[in-house]
């Protein structure tokens, strides 16, 4: 038998997928813009024909993390999302508009939603940070809470931790992404016997771009 | 989250309502053709009658369906959309079963017929009440978790509600196994996805070649079919059928010539299409008699042929219908492992459903779940302009497309004037303690027309007019928890009069113990039904090939020598028919982008090696599947059930039936045909590529998606 490693070297590399959430018009395009291209645009069109948005970062000497970023296709905005959106995700963050207080009431809504249509591979809900965005237009509060009441909340719904951020500014978007990797990557060690015992489970799923080789080689 | 208000717009290219199946490829297609798109759906699901639910949910669902329709007040509103009445008319004949082991003589039982006598006339409110603490008071110290809690109330409802009309749960009596039972289910309600109407793919047939050439398929994944029985009324058992050449070459059910004449048979089938002589005469007669007196087949094979490999749900195939089934089928073989069909994770149609919407919306599409409809605006020149929604918000399109459900009451009753033949599929959605098919877990099954007697002991007797289909799925499919299995059994029917259970129950008998039922398989032996593992694996069994039929475990002496180097020549003629076939597959075949653009569970091995090559490892690997065992099958029980009944009745005269004076539909709404009872989505692909094609001419149906990951600055 061989090692299936295309590498000679312990290079190792990882694919996550990340949920970007919220109601409409709290900046999760922007966000994503900010942080995979590290532009902002006020009047952007809302995108066509983009499942996700990729960032490649050389997390250490020998690690590479390849983050797909899922926008929920700002049009799906209006109902429950599909769980095709859901699948296999291992993290999300969560967006409200500072500057409307409405947004943030939706943010529990959303949060069931994920928790009942994703979990880790062994049940727990995925690790989740919820973005105050647009700190550039705040008055006074992080929309009408304080930073104790934000961490209440937080603690109430389930967030890791909470940022105040702004795509315009550029203000905490690489602190909060950075924060919510190294959760994946701390999960992904708690959970990697459960990891292997996932991966055998699924070893006879079929998809439909990679056909199946009998084991055996010629 | 809802939130119509922000709608900028409320002017579209399409509005399509309903998030069946067949709509969401139309959506998919518009979207992605540039279109402006809708998608409503009434229901807070995707899928409509392709729905997938946890336990809870298909409760849920069971109740809603079950209300009985009344049509008095249509006729006043004929523009109103009235959805849910609708739907609930679609269905019938809904009943749930919560079943009872007799022999366990431990298990609690009480009587709840008479505190329904003692509540008589008392409000249903306080019936159920009563009937709650009657059945709180008898178990109270059994278990005190909200699930247990909830499994009362859900069966005090079941018992107060027997008398009323739809749902009869037979609950005169219920026992503490049975609650603790339906506890379980409540816990594990999300472990499960019920499909109402679970069906196959052919690996290699159109819908699966749609997939993959649009890029589509990226969003699911797949577990192969394992095998396909089909049950023999001469000997009473349910065989496994050879479906691949390497069954055939193992088959133990077959002798050598009748392995030659399949062989031929299959042989042709690949290349019917420029064997036109063959078959020409027999072109509009029934396949069976084609392959009868065209190739002699024997019972057997004939069954292999017609139920087993070319059977898509159509009892009254044609050979034309036939062949054509018979080569998508052996054209799926061996592309993804040696199984024709595939079955999508979490719920059939109900994935693809959502795979076509995720990029409908990628592409524009805007999504409404859970939003009421009132009503329909037709002009005087009998064009459709707008739909009016329960905000009283106008969505105007320059097309609507829908199916029936979403229609307005008059727009029903001229479907309704044209519709002369009445088609019905009957289904029951079955939880089983253990696999019916031993080791086999993933597992479809035929019941030919004819083969059973729907009432045994009755005069005159009945037959199945239509086949019985069964599809067990499992854990693997994310359809139930690990020590589940779940039995999908449906069958056409002409008639809106017998139950779903009067139809579909000799099936079921053949494959699982309903306790209560003497005609049923009898019960394993201990009234512990939980953790009886099948160990009584003799080695006889285990040398048995797979072959080995579930219920009559009958072990046959293996394969003599000379078979075996007869067999040679077999796999020979096998590996030229291979040639044939493959080499016009390369011909058609669609590029399989390279990369997968979603995490995937595991690196791909590299996917070099066509597939003949992988074909050939095939033949290599059968000499060593011959030697897996069959554990011998210990009979599941049946632990949970659902019948229902559903309407698939649709117009096939292109007039209204002594009903001119009814305006037609607008020319601008396409109502889509509902879903049948066939085992593939190629129909409805179909349907949904002939409307695309109808609103968009010459554009490009589903082109591919460009793959993300080769967007570096496309965001």
């Amino acid at each position: 038998m061989y090692e299936d490693s295309p590498y000679p070297t312990d290079i190792r590399e990882y694919l996550y997928k990340i949920l970007v959430i919220g109601d409409l018009g709290t900046g999760k395009t922007s966000i994503i813009k900010r942080y995979v291209h590290n532009i902002f645009s006020l009047n952007y069109k809302s995108t066509i024909g983009v499942d996700f948005a990729l960032k490649v970062i050389q997390w250490s000497p020998d690690t590479v993390v390849r983050m797909q970023l899922w926008d929920i296709a700002g049009q799906e905005k209006f109902s429950g999302l599909t769980r095709v959106y859901y699948k296999e995700a291992v993290a999300a963050l969560i967006v409200y508009d500072v500057s409307r207080p409405k947004t943030l009431e939706s943010v529990p809504m959303w949060k069931t939603d994920l928790d009942s249509k994703v979990t880790l591979p062994g049940g727990d809900p995925i690790p989740v940070v919820l973005l105050a965005n647009k700190t550039d237009l705040q008055d006074e509060t992080s929309g009408g809470l304080n930073p104790e009441e934000m961490d209440t909340f937080c603690e109430e719904n389930g967030f890791l931790k909470w940022f105040g951020t702004s795509a315009k500014d550029n203000s905490n978007i690489e602190d909060a992404t950075r924060f919510l990797l190294e959760e994946i990557m701390n999960k992904e060690a708690e959970h990697a016997n459960q990891h292997a015992a996932n991966e055998a489970a699924m070893a006879d799923r079929v998809r439909l771009d990679q056909p199946r080789q009998k084991e055996g080689c010629c | 989250m809802a939130d119509t208000d922000s709608l900028d717009t409320t002017v579209f290219d399409a509005i399509i309502l309903g998030t069946g199946f067949t709509q969401t490829i139309v959506a998919a297609a518009l979207a992605r053709a540039g279109k402006t798109v809708l998608h409503l759906d009434e229901n807070d699901y995707y899928g409509g009658e392709s729905g997938a639910f946890g336990f809870r949910d298909l409760l849920t669902w069971a109740d809603k369906v079950a209300l009985n329709a009344d049509d008095s007040s249509s006729k006043d509103h004929p523009d109103k959309i009235e959805f849910d009445r609708l739907v609930a008319k679609a269905y019938s004949h809904v009943e749930i079963q919560l079943y009872r082991d007799n022999t366990n003589t431990k298990d609690k039982v009480i009587d709840l017929a008479s505190v329904l006598d003692s509540q008589k006339n008392k409000s249903t409110e306080e019936q159920i009440k009563a009937m709650e603490d009657h059945i709180t008071a008898a178990y109270s110290s059994a278990d005190s978790t909200k699930e247990f809690k909830e499994a009362i109330s859900t069966l005090a409802l079941w018992a107060t509600n027997q008398q009323s009309a739809t749902i009869t749960a037979n609950f005169k009596s219920v026992s503490l196994a049975q609650i603790q039972s339906l506890t379980e289910f409540i816990k594990n309600t999300r472990k499960y996805n019920f499909d109402l109407s679970p069906k196959l793919l052919y690996s290699r047939g159109p819908l699966t070649n749609l997939l993959i050439s649009s890029g589509i398929g990226k969003y699911l994944e797949f577990k192969l079919l394992e095998r396909t029985a089909v049950y023999e009324a001469l000997t009473d058992k349910v065989e496994m059928m050879p479906t691949s050449k390497e069954d055939v070459f193992v088959s133990k059910a077959l002798s050598l010539k009748e392995k030659r004449l399949l062989m031929k048979f299959l042989q042709f089938a690949v290349d019917y299409e420029n064997q036109k002589e063959v078959w020409r005469d027999y072109r509009d007669a029934p396949f069976t008699q084609f392959v009868q007196s065209v190739y002699g087949l024997t019972n057997k094979v004939l069954t292999a042929v017609v139920y087993a490999i070319g059977f898509d749900g159509n009892d009254e195939a044609t050979t034309t219908d036939g062949l054509k089934s018979v080569k998508v089928y052996l054209q799926s073989l061996g592309r993804y492992g040696n199984s024709a069909y595939l079955c999508p994770l979490y719920g059939v149609g109900s994935e693809l459903a959502q795979a076509f919407c995720r990029v409908s919306a990628v592409y524009g599409g805007i999504y409404m779940l859970q939003h009421g409809l009132d009503k329909h605006n037709v002009d005087e020149a009998n064009k459709w302009r707008s739909v009016v929604d329960h905000t009283g918000q106008t969505l105007q399109a320059s097309q609507l497309i829908c199916t029936r459900e979403y229609l307005s009451n008059n727009m029903d009753a001229y479907i309704e004037a044209r519709t002369l033949n009445r088609s019905y599929v009957s289904h029951c959605i079955l939880v089983t303690d253990r696999s019916a098919f031993g080791d086999t877990t993933l597992c479809k099954t035929l019941f030919p027309m004819g083969s059973l007697v729907l009432n045994p002991g009755e005069t005159p007797v009945r037959k199945n007019e239509h086949t019985i289909s069964v599809l067990q799925m499992c854990s693997g499919t994310m359809s139930c928890p690990n020590d589940r299995f779940v039995l999908y059994i449906w069958a056409e029917s002409d008639t809106p009069n017998d139950t779903a259970k009067e139809e579909l129950t000799a099936a079921i008998r053949k494959l699982v113990h309903i306790p209560g039922d003497a005609l049923s398989l009898k019960a394993p032996t201990s009234s512990n039904s939980t953790s009886q593992a099948p160990t009584s694996t003799n080695t006889k069994a285990a040398a048995a090939t797979t072959a080995g039929a579930p219920g009559g475990m009958e072990d046959q002496p293996r394969m003599s020598l000379d078979q075996e180097l007869d067999m040679e020549q077999v796999r020979q003629e096998i590996l030229q028919a291979e040639k044939k076939l493959f080499e016009e597959n390369e011909a058609n075949s669609t590029p399989v982008p390279s990369r997968p653009s979603t995490p995937g569970p595991s690196s791909p091995t590299s996917s070099s090696g066509s597939t003949n090559k992988s074909l050939s490892k095939m033949f290599q690997k059968s000499k060593s599947s011959v030697s897996s065992s069959t554990s011998a099958t210990v009979v599941p029980r049946a632990l949970f059930s659902l019948f229902y009944k559903r309407t698939t009745s649709w117009p096939r005269v292109p007039y209204p039936n002594g009903s001119e004076k009814l305006t037609p539909l607008p020319d601008n709404l396409t109502v889509l045909k509902p879903m049948t009872h066939s085992l593939d989505f190629e129909a409805a692909t179909e349907e949904a590529r002939a409307v695309f094609e109808r609103l968009c001419p010459g554009a490009e149906f589903l082109p591919p998606t460009p793959d993300p990951e080769d967007h570096s600055s496309g965001y």
